[in-house]
């Protein structure tokens, strides 16, 4: 069974192997022992005993999994939006700039086809930088939405949850 | 003295207990046949922040903006070509240089809404977990497909755009409504 687990994860490329490995860590779930109190003296509360023990693994069923991904929630959100905007900010420049890179590259090659100078790099500059600013400010529009939707949706519902006690 | 009773209270009833072990027993089946998924749900929200899945998304919303503005090219090309256009001339160099800025501008804004898309699901995805840890889990599964659906229509729209923009590209092919038509831009589905 081992050398199957260890066969299927060098299979894998590495981002799979850390999500499967961490898929199959995490897995070792704790159990409750239904019979853990069975033939105890009715006035121990044996009932109530089990409960508890169920209560304690629920809980740290929660703790273990759920509440890293509520913390990690939690501490994305900064005052203007999110910590994920600088990784977006960075991809869209890398996507508006390349694509202008690129088009000024198929245009360049369909007019030496033709024997013809092409004179469109500076207006294609301009049109880039335009493009780009739009995206940039998109980007951070987008960013600021998703600050929005998780201080009003998820972690609010988290909070009328913890305030109400359940 | 009389009486001598234990510190114990009254007995608890029977059923209290097999109540407990019932719920003991759901507790365990519940972790044996969808702890994993819960399991499989974290696993995925992180993985959504990875590179590889942000090139994947980014590079599909390229190539699908390429693709909505290539047959317009061509059926430009072709029109203005048969029509005995001088391909160096100004108005076909104006007219091809505005449709590769605007296929620059498409391809480049495509990719990174994309991109900012799957930051958006990655945040989705974490929030669904949270929920499910919460017992909320009703609107925990959503498709992504309607959301790229949706990126792939608004690049079709801005490139019908660009195109009925053109003035005189319209007098190369014809009529308003022939441009329209007759460049027949890709609709694509994801």
């Amino acid at each position: 069974m081992s050398n199957f687990f260890a066969e299927m994860m060098s299979g894998l490329n590495p981002e799979s192997q850390m999500a499967a490995g961490q898929f199959f860590q995490t897995s070792q779930m704790q159990r409750v022992d239904p019979y853990a109190y069975l033939g105890m003296d009715p006035r121990d509360n044996p009932g109530d005993k089990l409960y508890a023990d169920i209560i304690r693994a629920q809980t740290a069923d929660y703790m273990r999994k759920f509440a890293p991904v509520e913390d990690a929630l939690a501490a994305s959100i900064t005052p203007t939006g999110t910590t994920s905007l600088e990784g977006d900010l960075t991809r869209t420049r890398e996507a508006v700039m390349g694509a202008g890179l690129n088009i000024q590259g198929q245009q360049n090659r369909s007019m030496e086809r033709l024997g013809v100078a092409d004179n469109s790099g500076y207006s294609n500059q301009n049109a880039n930088i335009s493009a780009l600013v739009g995206g940039l400010n998109d980007t951070r529009l987008r960013d600021s939405d998703r600050r929005d939707a998780l201080l009003t949706g998820t972690t609010t519902a988290l909070g009328q949850k913890a305030r109400s006690g359940a | 003295m009389c009486g001598g009773g234990s510190d114990k209270g009254p007995e608890e009833a029977e059923s209290r207990l097999a109540l407990a072990q019932q719920s003991a027993i759901y507790y365990n089946r519940f972790q044996d046949v969808f702890g994993k998924f819960e399991d499989m749900a974290i696993a995925d929200a992180s993985a959504q922040f990875s590179n590889q899945n942000y090139e994947s998304a980014m590079g599909a919303a390229s190539n699908a903006a390429q693709g909505v503005y290539e047959q317009g090219q061509i059926d430009l090309n072709r029109a203005a070509y048969n029509r005995g256009f001088d391909p160096s001339s100004g108005a076909v160099q104006n007219e091809s240089a505005a449709l590769m800025a605007a296929k620059s501008r498409g391809m480049g804004l495509g990719a990174s809404s994309a991109g900012i898309a799957n930051t958006d699901r990655g945040f989705q995805m974490m929030g669904n977990v949270v929920n499910i840890g919460q017992g909320l889990a009703n609107e925990s599964m959503q498709g992504q497909i309607d959301v790229a659906q949706t990126g792939v229509d608004r690049v079709s729209r801005q490139a019908q755009q660009d195109f009925m923009r053109s003035s005189s590209l319209q007098n190369v092919a014809g009529t308003a409504t022939g441009v329209a038509a007759g460049y027949g831009l890709q609709q694509r589905t994801v």
